[in-house]
């Protein structure tokens, strides 16, 4: 990873709103722009005081913008006793105008498909806004319809306002934004208060057949993930991104929830008639019991000020030390990417072939260990790092 | 190691007649027939006295005497006569098993007769529904354990090179497979999109060209078995499909029951939702059926003398995640069900 840092230069620096600040960054080489897909991110390499951390922030602008990266900031300062975000604090206080910072090329699996011509939905809470933003520069020359959902607590937080209204505007009609301000304040304008919920999506769109992409804090998302699922929009048209330490959204949402009601059986319009009386057909899920809880769950209280600790693997016994990126699925998949030739068989957390030793930290695991492993070990097949964890591999 | 407390099948209804015969259930020798009134009786099959099996004895009446000194027990198994003269010794009892006949079907309750309910015996919700047509064939003696059935019917992936010139088509090879735990069970289940129907099928479906298909693989503790195949023109199948007019739905019943710890004898029918009262129909699709099953025992009893006969481990391969899983919980209820039985005795 390391021969993929280029140095750019702050061209700009300002506030988009109380707490969040762009940075505009050109290549100090000269150079052209990396290529880009809209929704990718941007990896930071930020002076640390125990070194320097990575930290990865998504493209805010338009990824064919031929002036410069943009990347918008949250300033997550400590709160009840938690330590500052330590990459966003140092952005903010001490990354100035034409000064320096290394960045790598752009990342990530969360980005628009743009081979689909499904009608888009973009659902972002709070600084979760960034990538969408990006998308929606993309969509702007598309002609599909597009849906912005923004909620944020009031207008006094909300970045990137204007820019979104501008698109919207010279959209003719075919971008819709709808500003949902939970605590709007005086003198705020909001489109709707309160949170989003059924009533308030279901009076924004039309019925059809969404592409949905969803990005904020991940008590918004689990909200969100509850809510679009239980209107009946298929998971797997539900792209998402945490920053930072996230996981698996389906089985948080699961994790959190009281079990769903018995589904309904679903007979499809054309079926004949002589397949009335089966309890289920063409998915069988209906019929699926909540899986227990394969760790425990996120604590609720999650915010994005933890999302900035940051997490990434050292492989003590190889010497290696690789950040968590959105390109791989699990630790088994890191460690290949990084050089490393792990045993394994299975892949799926069932054969413990992959059992190594965890020497600090936390994994937790998107698929639930057939035989859970014992205490100081894992199975890096099915897992990924929560922070930072140090592995006898 | 076997789930008591469950029903399973005993035998086809047609085979149990007014005369005595063993059957093994779970290890256990049982002695059944049907009385006078056309009730399917289940004793223990060893007389109290010198073990004689009852079965080697008569029929009299309601009852059976023992074909050694004559000792005669009642449909509950109590001693109604023994020799002697005396009074009927208090231990002059054999185990009265519960049994239930349904689906053409003998079930047998293995477990506490105290907690047996007939309502647990599997739904079958079209089994005598006029749309759809039944086939079946004779129980199969397979030469397995019974899991190693239960590990083949949450496999879709092995009909890719055990059923070649069946249910094969090249995508059963590598189409991912999702398990799906349900309160009774696994499913394994797979959308195949767009494909050829497998040979098997092309001849009973009643459309033309390319299908959507189903494979939907799912074992309920401890070893019953529903195989859904749903095959339905190419466009109108997968989780969301609409299906079609003409959608084909074959339901594969199997039931597995454990004879002893390395056989099993396999009992399976199949409903279709087209020209139930095709009888023609109906022999070809026994006939490719009880063909293929073949091609599973022949394979499932080499792989029990591989598995006890081997001198290096085996692995397990993601395919193998439902199997695996299925047991895992299978061995949590048999645990289970073991400790409130030592409680209960203790």
């Amino acid at each position: 990873m390391a021969e993929t840092f280029r140095r750019f230069r702050v061209m700009r620096k300002h506030p988009e709103s109380s707490v969040i600040t762009s940075f505009h960054l050109v290549p100090s080489d000269g150079g052209a722009l990396w290529p880009a897909r809209p929704g990718q991110y941007l990896t930071l390499r930020i002076p640390g005081p125990e070194g320097p951390v990575l930290r990865t922030y998504s493209l805010s602008n338009a990824v064919d913008a031929a002036d410069c990266h943009r990347i918008s900031v949250k300033r997550e300062a400590g709160l009840n006793g938690r330590p500052d975000g330590i990459g966003s604090v140092w952005l903010h206080d001490h990354l100035a105008e034409g000064a320096e910072i290394e960045v790598a090329a752009p990342r990530g699996a969360f980005f628009l498909d743009e081979d689909s011509t499904r009608p888009v939905l973009l659902l972002a809470g709070g600084v979760g806004l960034t990538p969408l933003l990006s998308m929606l520069h993309r969509l702007a020359q598309s002609n599909r319809k597009v849906w912005l959902v923004h909620a944020v607590e009031n207008g006094g937080v909300q970045p990137l306002r204007a820019e979104v209204a501008a698109l919207a505007a010279a959209s003719a009609g075919r971008i819709s934004v709808c500003n949902v301000l939970r605590n709007p304040a005086p003198g705020d304008h909001a489109d709707a208060t309160g949170v989003v919920d059924a009533a308030l999506l279901q009076s924004l769109l039309p019925l059809d057949d969404y592409q949905v992409y969803l990005c904020g804090p991940v008590p918004f998302m689990v909200a969100m993930w509850r809510l679009l699922t239980g209107l009946g929009i298929a998971p797997e048209r539900i792209a998402y991104e945490f920053f930072g330490p996230g996981g698996s959204l389906p089985k948080l949402a699961a994790d959190q929830v009281a079990p769903a009601p018995p589904a309904i059986p679903r007979i499809p319009v054309n079926a004949p008639k002589s397949l009335d009386k089966l309890d289920f057909l063409t998915d069988p899920d209906v019929r699926k019991i909540a899986e227990p809880a394969a760790r425990k769950a996120l604590p609720a209280a999650l915010t994005m000020a933890d999302a900035e600790t940051g997490n990434e693997v050292v492989f003590a016994r190889s010497g290696v030390t690789v950040a968590w990126n959105s390109g791989v699925n699990s630790i088994l998949e890191l460690a290949e990417s990084a050089g490393l030739d792990p045993a394994f068989v299975c892949r799926s957390g069932i054969c413990n072939s992959c059992r190594c030793g965890l020497k600090d930290g936390q994994v937790e695991y998107f698929s639930e260990p057939l035989d859970p492993p014992g205490p100081g070990q894992a199975l890096i097949c099915c897992s990924r790092p929560n922070g930072r964890v140090v592995l006898d591999l | 190691m076997f789930l008591k407390n469950a029903w399973y099948v005993a035998a086809w209804s047609s085979e149990i007649e007014n005369s005595l015969r063993q059957i093994l259930v779970l290890g256990e020798k049982i002695c059944v027939f049907r009385t006078a009134q056309g009730e399917v009786i289940a004793l223990e099959d060893a007389c109290p006295h010198r073990k004689l099996p009852l079965s080697k004895g008569r029929i009299k009446g309601d009852t059976v005497e023992c074909g050694y000194h004559g000792l005669t027990f009642d449909c509950a198994g109590q001693c109604v006569w023994a020799p002697g003269g005396g009074r009927i010794p208090s231990a002059a009892k054999v185990r009265a098993y519960p049994v239930h006949e349904k689906y053409g079907l003998v079930w047998i309750w293995m477990g506490n007769a105290a907690i047996a309910d007939v309502d647990d015996i599997i739904d079958i919700p079209n089994f005598d529904s006029p749309d759809w047509g039944i086939n079946r064939g004779a129980a199969m003696e397979l030469q397995c354990n019974y899991l190693l059935m239960t590990d083949n019917l949450l496999d879709p992936t092995h009909v890719a090179w055990v059923h070649e010139t069946s249910f094969a088509q090249a995508a059963t090879k590598d189409t991912p497979l999702k398990v799906t735990r349900t309160d009774d069970g696994v499913i394994v289940h797979r959308w195949m999109m767009d494909v050829a129907p497998a040979p098997f099928y092309a001849k009973i479906v009643e459309f033309e060209g390319n299908c959507d298909r189903l494979q939907h693989y799912e074992v309920r503790y401890p070893c019953s078995a529903l195989i859904r195949a749903i095959f339905t023109p190419a466009g109108t199948g997968g989780p969301e499909g609409t299906l079609h007019e003409k959608t084909f739905v074959m339901d594969s019943y199997n039931f597995m029951t454990p004879t002893t710890e390395t056989e099993t004898r396999y009992y399976w029918f199949q409903l279709r939702n087209i020209r139930p009262d095709d009888a023609e129909l109906s022999a070809m699709m026994s006939e490719d059926v009880r063909h293929a099953f073949e091609e599973d025992r022949a394979v499932l009893n080499a792989v029990q003398i591989g598995l006890r006969e081997k001198t290096s481990p085996h692995i397990d391969l993601s395919i193998d995640a439902g199997q695996l899983r299925f047991r895992r919980q299978l061995e949590a209820m048999i645990a289970e069900e073991q400790a409130v039985d030592a409680k209960m005795q203790a």
